[in-house]
C-alpha cells in the first residue's frame, strides 16, 4: 500500500460554499443566446412589422396590395403549382430508385447512391446554367443533336416545366434518402411473414413494404415541395427570361425596384412562410401520426432481390436520372469552361484556359466573389456550429428555464426561405439601432441565421452521443467547468463538430437566394458573380467559376466522407468507454 | 478524516420529490451503502454529495464545513472527492495513463511525480501493462480498474461509487467486490456506495442506508438491517423476505397475543439455527416492528400486492382477502402459518448467505 494513499487530501475542509455555476459557462451560453436572438428573433420581428408598413406608417396596405394585384396573384399560383409538381415528380423519380438501390442486387447501386448525393449538393443554379447549355432553345447541345437527327421537338428549358425539371433533379434526393433509410429499417420478418401467408413478391411490396414506408415517401415529397418554394436560382435564371414569376422572384422584384416596396415584399414573404410552414407542419403531422418503421435495427435485415440477368439493364435505367442530375451538368460545365466557344465541339483548337484566367485573376467580380464566399462560409460555419453547440448544451445538459423556446428559435429558420430571410434582415439592419446593410456583415448574419438549424441539429446529435458522466468525471477529478469543456467534451466532439461544420460550409459557400438581395458593390459572392455574369451572357466564365466552386465542394465532400468514418469510431469508442 | 453529515437534505424535480428530508451521519473510514430500488433517491443523494446539483433544502457538511446548501455549493472539482461511475466514464480520446493522470494534471502536480503516482496506482489496481492503451481496448473489468485508479490517484478523502459493479459479469463482480472492500480497508477512505443489490450491500458495508420513495427507511449495520427490519419495506427488500400475515387477537404487555406470539416463535426456531447464534430471536424484531408500524408508516403497502409480488412459491392456501381476512380466526391463522413454515424451511436451507428474514405485520380489523 502506498503511503500517499493512506493520507487522503484535506483540501475540502477549508473550502467555502459558493454558487455552483461559475461565470464562464454563463457568459459563453449567454453569448450564444444573444446571437440567436439578434440573428433570428430580431429580423423576424421586423418582417412582421414591415408587413404592416412600419416604420413609415401603419396599415394593412401591404397585405392588400400583395393579394389583390394581378401581378402578385400569378406568382402565388405559379409557386403552388411548382411545389405540387415538384413534389409529385420527385416521388416518381425517387421511389423506384430507392427501392432498387435498397432492396435489389442491381448493378451500379453504390454509384447511383453517391451520384444522388452529388446531385443534392450541386447548387441548383449551376444545374440551371448547365441546362441552358444543354436545352437552350436552338443552341442547346441536345436541341442541336436532335436537329441534326432531323428531329425537332423545340425543347426549351426557359419554361414552367423546365423549372420543374431542374428543381426536381435537385430535390428528389430528399425523398430518395428518406425512402432508402426507411426501406432499410423495415423489419424483414414482417415481409417474411406475409410471404409465409401466401403473398407473392409484388403482393408483399404492395401490401406490406410500401404501406410501411409510406410516411417516409410522403414526408420526403412534402420536404421536396417545401424546398422547391425557396429555390431562387432556377426560378430566376430559367423563369425570369420567360417572364414566369414565382413568389421569391416577385419579392426580389418588389425589393429591388425603386423605391423598394417593403410592405408588399414583407406581406408576400409572410405568404411564402405560410406555404412553407404548412408543408412542414403537414410533414410533421404525417410522420407523427403513422410511423410504423421500426428503428434500431434489431429486426431481421430484409434480403435483397436477385435480379439475375436484369442486374445490368435495370442498373442502366437507374443511371438515367443521376446522369441527368449530376453527371451531365458537371460534364457540360467543365467542357464549356475549357472551350473557347461553348457551342463548338471540344476539340483541341477550341481548348483554352482563358476563362479560368478571367474567373480567378482578371474579372474583379469573380475574384472578389470567390474570396468573399470563402471568408463568409468559413466564418458562418464556425459561428453556426458554436451557437448550435451552446443551444444543444443548454437543452441537453442543463435544466435552465426557457431552453425549449431557444430550441424552437434555433429551428425557426427552417421555415424561412432564403428570400424571406433576406427581406427580414434588410428591414432589421437597414436602419438604426443596428445598421449592417451595405457591409459584408449583413451577409454573415444571413448565412449564420440560415445555418443555425443545421448547426444546432448536428451539435445536438453529437452531444447526445456523449454521456454527461464523461464531463462529470472530469469535474469530480478536479477540472473546472471550462477545463472539462476544453479537455474532455470538445476533444470528444471534435470529429462530429467538424462534420457539422462542413455541412454548413458547403451550402454557405454557394448561397444565392439570400445573398442576391443583400449584397452590394464590393460584397459580391461567388454565387452573385455567377448569377450576374450569366445575365451578361458570359457563359464560359460562368462555367469556369462553376468548375472552381464544384471543385471546392467535392473536396469538402471527400473530407466529410473521411470524417464520417472517424466520427463513427469516436462514437463507438465513447459508447464502449462510457 | 472525513465525516459526512447530511441534514434534512431535500431535492425536487418539478413536482416529483426525489429526496425528502434525508438525515444521514457517515463516520470517517466507513464503507456505507445507499441501498434501494431505482427511483428511491440514492443516486440523487450521491449526485448531491458530488456537487453535481444543489439541494432545495437541508445541507451537506464534511468535517464541519458546509459543502452544499440551498444558498450555494462548492463545485465538484473543489470537494476533494473521487467518483466511480456506473459506466466508468473513461475518456475515449485519452490513453489509460492519461485518464488516470488527468486529476494530477488538474492539481498541477509536477510531471515526474505524476508519472510515478500514476504508475504506482496502475500497479495497485493490477494494470501495469496497459498504460498506453485506449480504454475502449480494455475488458469491462479492466475499465472498472482504470476508473478506480483515476478516482483514487488524487487521494480523495471520500470516494463515491455509483453502482460500479452492475456492468460486470457475476464472477468478476464477486472478485471486484472483495477488492473494493480490501481497498477501502487499506486506504481508510470513506466509501459511499450506491447499489440496488442487497447481497452487495450486505457483503461490503459497515452501515447500510435503505431508501425508498426519496425517504430513508432504515440506517444501520447490515446485520441489524437484516435481522431487525424497521418496517415492511425493508424486510421485503432485504432479500425475498418472508412476510407472515398474522392477526393480533390479544395484546398484553410483555407478551404477544396468540397469533403474533405464535408466529414469532415458530419462525425464530425455523430460520435462525446454525447461522446466527448470537442473534436475538426474530420474534423480537417482529414485535418491535409490530409496535412501530402503525405510527411510522401510515400509508403502508397492501397485503394483497405484496403477496402477488412474492417469488417464494409459498403455498397461498387459506389466504383471505378483503373482508374475509378481517374475520380470520386464530385457528385458520395458525393453519396458514404451519403451511408456510414448510416452504420457508426448505428455502432457507437453499440460500445459505441469504437467511430468511421474518417480519410479522400487524393487521388490524378496520
Amino acid at each position: 500500500m502506498s503511503a500517499s494513499l493512506a493520507a487522503p487530501g484535506t483540501a475540502t475542509s477549508t473550502a467555502m460554499p459558493r454558487r455552483g455555476g461559475t461565470l464562464a459557462p454563463r457568459l459563453a451560453l449567454g453569448a450564444g443566446v444573444a446571437a440567436l436572438l439578434l440573428f433570428v428573433g430580431y429580423p423576424l420581428l421586423w418582417l412582421v412589422l414591415g408587413a404592416f408598413g412600419l416604420p413609415r406608417g401603419f396599415g394593412l396596405d401591404g397585405f392588400a396590395r400583395s393579394f389583390t394585384r394581378a401581378a402578385n396573384v400569378a406568382p402565388l399560383v405559379n409557386t403552388v403549382v411548382l411545389a405540387v409538381s415538384v413534389g409529385l415528380a420527385s416521388v416518381v423519380v425517387a421511389v423506384p430508385l430507392a427501392f432498387a438501390v435498397a432492396r435489389t442486387d442491381v448493378a451500379l447501386r453504390r454509384v447511383v447512391h453517391g451520384l444522388v448525393g452529388l446531385a443534392y449538393v450541386l447548387p441548383p443554379y449551376l444545374t440551371s446554367v448547365a441546362y441552358i447549355i444543354l436545352l437552350g432553345p436552338n443552341a442547346g447541345h441536345i436541341n442541336r443533336a436532335l436537329a441534326w437527327l432531323g428531329l425537332d421537338f423545340g425543347l426549351n428549358i426557359f419554361t414552367g416545366s423546365g423549372v420543374v425539371f431542374v428543381i426536381t433533379l435537385h430535390v428528389f434526393a430528399i425523398p430518395y434518402f428518406l425512402t432508402c433509410e426507411a426501406l432499410q429499417s423495415v423489419d424483414g420478418s414482417m415481409e417474411e411473414s406475409a410471404r409465409m401467408l401466401g403473398a407473392g413478391r409484388w403482393g408483399v411490396v404492395r401490401r406490406v413494404t410500401l404501406p410501411l414506408v409510406a410516411p417516409a415517401i410522403t414526408g420526403g415529397a412534402l420536404l421536396a415541395a417545401v424546398n422547391s418554394l425557396a429555390l431562387f436560382g432556377p426560378q430566376a435564371i430559367l423563369g425570369l427570361p420567360a417572364q414566369i414569376v414565382y413568389l421569391p422572384t416577385r419579392i426580389f422584384g418588389a425589393v429591388s425596384s425603386y423605391p423598394p416596396r417593403y410592405p408588399e415584399a414583407s406581406a408576400m414573404s409572410l405568404a411564402l412562410v405560410a406555404l412553407t410552414v404548412a408543408g412542414l407542419a403537414a410533414q410533421r403531422l404525417y410522420l407523427g401520426r403513422r410511423s410504423y418503421v421500426t428503428v434500431g435495427g434489431k429486426g431481421v435485415r430484409p434480403a435483397r432481390w436477385r435480379l439475375g440477368p436484369w442486374r445490368w439493364p435495370v442498373g442502366g435505367l437507374l443511371m438515367v436520372p443521376v446522369l441527368l442530375a449530376a453527371v451531365a451538368p458537371v460534364t457540360v460545365l467543365t467542357l464549356a469552361a475549357f472551350s473557347k466557344v461553348w457551342t463548338k465541339a471540344p476539340t483541341l483548337d477550341n481548348l483554352t484556359l482563358a476563362h479560368f484566367q478571367a474567373a480567378l485573376l482578371d474579372n474583379q467580380i469573380a475574384v472578389r466573389g470567390l474570396v468573399n464566399s470563402l471568408e463568409l462560409a468559413v466564418a458562418a460555419a464556425t459561428l453556426a456550429v458554436l451557437i448550435g453547440l451552446a443551444v444543444a448544451y443548454l437543452d441537453l445538459r442543463t435544466r435552465l428555464r426557457g431552453r425549449v423556446m431557444l430550441d424552437y428559435l434555433a429551428i425557426l429558420p427552417l421555415g424561412l426561405p432564403g428570400t424571406v430571410m433576406a427581406v427580414a434582415l434588410l428591414q432589421a439592419f437597414i436602419h438604426p439601432p443596428v445598421v449592417l446593410y451595405g457591409t459584408i456583415w449583413i451577409l454573415l448574419v444571413a448565412y449564420v441565421a440560415r445555418a443555425i438549424p443545421m448547426g444546432a441539429r448536428s451539435a445536438n446529435a453529437a452531444l447526445r452521443q456523449v454521456d454527461a458522466s464523461l464531463e462529470e468525471a472530469a469535474r469530480i477529478t478536479g477540472a473546472s467547468w471550462t477545463a472539462a469543456l476544453r479537455r474532455v467534451l470538445l476533444p470528444i466532439l471534435r470529429p462530429s463538430l467538424l462534420l457539422g461544420w462542413l455541412l454548413v460550409f458547403i451550402p454557405s459557400l454557394s448561397e444565392l437566394s439570400t445573398t442576391i438581395l443583400l449584397y452590394s458593390s464590393g460584397t459580391e459572392t461567388i454565387s452573385v458573380a455567377i448569377y450576374r455574369l450569366n445575365d451578361m451572357g458570359q457563359l464560359e466564365v460562368v462555367a469556369a467559376l462553376s468548375v472552381v466552386l464544384i471543385g471546392i465542394i467535392l473536396v469538402a465532400l471527400l473530407l466529410m466522407q473521411a470524417l464520417a468514418g472517424r466520427s463513427r469510431t469516436a462514437v463507438v469508442a465513447s459508447a464502449a468507454g462510457g | 478524516m472525513a465525516r459526512i453529515e447530511i441534514v434534512g437534505l431535500g431535492k425536487c424535480f418539478g413536482p416529483h420529490v426525489a429526496l425528502d428530508a434525508l438525515h444521514l451521519d457517515i463516520a470517517d473510514h466507513q464503507f456505507i451503502t445507499l441501498l434501494g430500488p431505482s427511483g428511491c433517491g440514492k443516486t440523487t443523494t450521491l449526485r448531491l454529495l458530488a456537487g453535481f446539483m444543489e439541494p432545495d433544502s437541508g445541507q451537506i457538511a464534511v468535517d464541519g464545513a458546509v459543502l452544499s446548501s440551498p444558498a450555494g455549493s462548492v463545485p465538484p472539482e473543489r470537494r476533494g472527492m473521487g467518483m466511480v461511475f456506473q459506466n466508468y466514464a473513461l475518456w475515449p480520446h485519452m490513453s489509460v495513463f492519461d485518464n488516470v493522470a488527468f486529476g494530477l494534471t488538474m492539481q498541477r502536480v509536477p510531471a515526474a511525480e505524476a508519472r510515478r503516482r500514476v504508475t504506482d496506482m496502475l500497479g495497485i489496481v493490477g494494470l501495469e501493462g496497459v498504460a498506453g492503451r485506449s480504454p475502449s481496448a480494455l475488458s469491462g473489468g479492466q475499465q472498472q480498474r482504470v476508473a478506480l485508479a483515476r478516482s483514487l490517484v488524487t487521494e480523495p478523502s471520500i470516494l463515491l461509487l455509483d453502482e460500479p459493479l452492475s456492468n460486470l459479469d457475476a464472477k468478476l463482480r464477486e472478485r471486484m467486490r472483495n477488492e473494493l472492500k480490501d481497498l477501502q480497508r487499506r486506504t481508510g477512505i470513506t466509501f459511499v456506495y450506491v447499489t440496488h443489490d442487497q447481497s452487495e450491500a450486505l457483503a461490503l458495508s459497515d452501515r447500510i442506508a435503505v431508501m425508498a420513495g426519496g425517504r430513508l427507511q432504515q440506517y444501520g449495520p447490515p446485520l441489524e438491517i437484516y435481522e431487525r427490519p424497521a418496517n415492511r419495506f425493508v424486510a421485503d427488500f432485504m432479500g425475498a423476505a418472508n412476510l407472515l400475515d398474522g392477526t393480533v387477537e390479544q395484546a398484553e404487555l410483555g407478551q404477544g397475543g396468540a397469533g403474533q406470539g405464535g408466529a414469532g416463535q415458530g419462525v425464530g426456531a425455523d430460520a435462525a439455527p446454525g447461522r446466527h447464534g448470537d442473534m436475538p430471536p426474530a420474534a423480537g424484531g417482529a414485535r418491535q416492528h409490530a409496535r412501530q408500524h402503525p405510527s411510522q408508516r401510515p400509508g403502508r403497502h397492501r397485503a394483497g400486492q405484496r403477496a402477488a409480488r412474492r417469488p417464494d412459491g409459498v403455498p397461498r392456501a387459506g389466504r383471505h382477502r378483503g373482508g374475509g381476512r378481517v374475520a380470520a380466526r386464530a385457528g385458520a391463522a395458525r393453519r396458514r402459518l404451519r403451511a408456510r413454515r414448510g416452504g420457508l424451511a426448505v428455502r432457507a436451507a437453499r440460500t445459505l448467505h441469504r437467511p430468511a428474514v421474518t417480519a410479522l405485520s400487524n393487521r388490524r380489523p378496520q
